[in-house]
């Protein structure tokens, strides 16, 4: 039986399928065996894939409305994690995932847009959770963070949301070329490092996934105790 | 002088050997697919959420108007007074003779397009 993560925002572009493949291929690394659905009409997750070759990593694309449950039945029972990567759009497929979910990753770049965007969606998984009738944790993830120099509206931005109670991750993910890399190789960034050794790329995805294992094993933890 | 302390023996114990441990991950919610279904149809209702191939709100029709007929012109040769009657009810009427000809073609069953009945000198502009 398979844990479900959605990477979800209701805005394209903040790298929802950066994190599915980044995530997914270092979980995969670690001996999780993993597979990503992809959700988006662009299929960029599938077209990774088709280059890509990392034990336990495998992504099913084409994920539609009628498919999605059906789907997510048949991996569950020979996968470990399984990571949706939804369409940038509030979509019913959406619903559909966020009331599956497990944990909901929301990405968002420190701008006012994509701040609003993030609000909306934590507002739609406290509503799908709500309706559920139990909880499904979520964290805003700030994406594409310059690695060197923050720009001032950048950290206002940053500094303002973190200040109102919303659920952050404290890992964040860079803006690193070896992310962009990645779509033109398949390669993850940890599969090109040499033994023992993190390039900075693959260091950020270890600590994202490592970050999301542990609250993982909190949710696990909190269920097991009630 | 005091004596060093003695070192710790050099043991590889099994724990160093053995793999990662793995977090133990929750599984997710069981739910049967109706109430899935059902959910994500009122969530979708809250948050106006899209359909697999729709768009929010469909795109309003743009009615584009018909092309305006290109205009002939001929030199049209009647009595005096009845070219005074024309222009007397065109003068009461507030539209131009031309358009009160075209009215009579229309009533006595000829094609004139309602684009092309323009009862003043304006012409729709394109």
């Amino acid at each position: 039986m398979a844990t479900i993560i959605s990477i979800a925002s209701a805005k394209g572009g903040v790298s929802k399928t950066t994190l599915s493949v980044g995530i997914g291929t270092d979980l995969a690394l670690e001996g999780y065996r993993v597979t990503v659905m992809d959700c988006d009409l662009n299929q960029h997750a599938v077209a990774f894939a088709r280059k890509a070759s990392v034990p336990g990593f495998q992504v099913f694309g084409d994920i539609t409305e009628d498919t999605l449950l059906p789907q997510l039945r048949a991996a569950r029972t020979e996968t470990d994690v399984i990571i949706l990567d939804l369409p940038g759009v509030t979509s019913r497929i959406v619903m559909m995932a966020l009331q599956k979910s497990v944990f909901v990753l929301i990405p968002c770049q420190p701008s006012l847009l994509d701040v609003r965007d993030a609000i909306r969606t934590e507002q739609q998984v406290a509503d799908a959770s709500e309706l559920s009738d139990r909880p499904i944790e979520r964290a805003i993830i700030w994406t594409r963070v310059p690695s060197g120099f923050e720009s001032r509206v950048s950290k206002a931005v940053r500094e303002n949301v973190e200040g109102r109670g919303l659920p952050m991750m404290e890992s964040a993910l860079m803006e690193r070329a070896a992310f962009r890399e990645m779509f033109l190789t398949g390669s993850p960034p940890r599969a090109l490092d040499p033994p023992g050794k993190l390039s900075p790329a693959a260091a950020n995805l270890r600590a994202i996934s490592g970050e999301l294992l542990a609250r993982l094993a909190r949710i696990a933890q909190s269920e097991t105790v009630s | 002088m005091t004596a060093k302390p003695p070192r710790p023996a050099l043991k590889v114990d099994d724990d160093d050997l053995a793999p990662p441990s793995r977090a133990r991950l929750p599984q997710a919610p069981d739910d049967d697919d109706r109430s899935i279904l059902a959910g994500a149809d009122r969530l979708s209702a809250r948050h106006g959420a899209l359909r697999d191939g729709t768009t929010a709100t469909a795109p309003p029709v743009v009615v584009l108007p018909a092309p305006l007929a290109m205009p002939a012109s001929w030199k049209l040769v009647l009595p005096e007074y009845l070219d005074r009657e024309i222009a007397r009810r065109a003068a009461d009427r507030q539209v131009t003779k031309n358009f009160l000809v075209l009215e009579a073609l229309a009533s006595a069953g000829y094609e004139v397009r309602p684009d092309d009945l323009v009862g003043d000198r304006r012409r729709r502009r394109k």
